[in-house]
């Protein structure tokens, strides 16, 4: 776990180290459309570039703590609008194979999520840095496996396991995200965001287990934290 | 940096959350919900002074002597579809048979499973039991009353 802390705040640290020094727009545009790399756009243009990123925090923390019987992996893209406004989708995948105590819940799925971020710093055509607030919408639909599930009887002392086998379930949840985004080295971009995630899908489909894992949520609980350290590229 | 006294403040506030995050994002594993389901048995318009309840072919008592009940709870058996209960009361047992049919049901994962029952009848000795009626043969966890009983005395 330090290791995957180390490894972070190393990643962070970098991210500072190498993000690009502000220049006035005013010396970017004369000095032509392109600099390194980057298309400088007009103030006055809405589109103004797409971010696409992969998420590095949860494949290697997950990795790390399962010692790799867990796998997610995560993509995003964000379009910048007005340099202030960031549509953004998420897509991610999750497969593992874990478990609270002998339970074990043994699935796979995918997430989508939705939203828009918007970025808290002065407008600047020359840097593609953001300091992002925005919110999410999320869904995953996932199949799964909850086996040797127990059924204690305190009184009768017949104690029993169960499995519940080839499930499907669907979840929603919403997000409030905070984070940052940093052009490392032209169009090379680095960033993270924290996420407060509350449940929308809390009701049991009759008898039906729930999972204990959702993709893109995290562990099933009314809300849940999360984190990304995202590498990208800006087009 | 124009704006790394930003991004130091933001790293260092990420630090804090991340490491709290790789602590404490898994979920208490413990279960607090009450997973007991059984019977309710209630004396019709009174209450047992005195009452001494065991399940047949269980080592435990479930009542001893137990003064002013008002209410019984007697936990159906998880793997079969019978389950039979020595009442004791003024001196006298009497052996209740309660045939059910069960359903097993996920609580969560934390908990795991309890099962959820229906009676189908009711069968009795009649030491000090007069007559058994069903009144709710749906047994589950948060259930209401299923059986009154009523005494000869």
């Amino acid at each position: 776990m330090r290791r995957v802390l180390y490894i972070l705040s190393l990643l962070l640290c970098t991210t500072l180290a190498y993000s690009k020094p502000h220049v006035p727009d005013s010396v970017m545009r004369k000095s032509g459309l392109y600099v390194d790399h980057m298309k400088i756009y007009n103030d006055s243009a809405i589109y103004q570039g797409i971010n696409l990123k992969l998420d590095l925090f949860n494949t290697v923390f997950y990795l790390a703590k399962y010692e790799g019987k867990m796998q997610t992996y995560e993509m995003a893209m964000n379009v910048r609008l007005k340099q202030r406004f960031f549509p953004t989708l998420e897509l991610g995948y999750a497969k593992g194979e874990i478990g609270p105590g002998s339970t074990l819940w043994n699935g796979q799925g995918g997430w989508a999520n939705v939203g828009l971020d918007i970025n808290g710093l002065k407008k600047s055509a020359s840097t593609q840095n953001g300091l992002l607030v925005g919110i999410r919408v999320g869904t995953a639909v996932q199949r799964y496996d909850l086996t040797n599930v127990p059924m204690n009887d305190p009184y009768w002392h017949e104690n029993t396991t169960t499995s519940f086998i080839d499930r499907w379930r669907t979840d929603c949840w919403g997000e409030v995200v905070a984070g940052c985004q940093v052009q490392v080295y032209g169009a090379l971009m680095m960033g993270w965001y924290i996420r407060l995630k509350m449940l929308f899908t809390r009701k049991m489909n009759g008898t039906d287990p729930v999972p204990y894992y959702i993709p893109g949520f995290g562990y099933r609980d009314m809300t849940q934290w999360g984190i990304n350290y995202y590498i990208g590229w800006k087009f | 940096m124009k704006h790394a006294g930003y991004y130091n403040i933001l790293v260092s506030i990420s630090l804090c959350v991340c490491s709290w995050g790789c602590i404490g994002c898994q979920p208490d594993t413990s279960c607090r919900e009450n997973l007991t389901t059984g019977v309710i048995g209630e004396l019709y318009e009174t209450i047992w002074d005195s009452i001494t309840v065991q399940g047949i072919g269980a080592t435990d008592t479930l009542y001893n002597n137990a003064k002013n009940v008002k209410k019984i709870v007697l936990p159906l058996r998880n793997t079969q579809d019978s389950t039979q209960f020595a009442l004791l009361y003024h001196g006298q047992t009497d052996t209740l048979t309660i045939l059910h049919t069960y359903t097993q049901a996920f609580v969560s994962v934390e908990c795991g499973c309890t099962n959820e029952y229906e009676i189908l009848s009711v069968h009795h000795t009649t030491h000090w039991t007069d007559t058994i009626e069903i009144v709710e043969t749906a047994v589950h966890r948060h259930g209401s009353t299923n059986l009154y009983l009523k005494s000869k005395k």
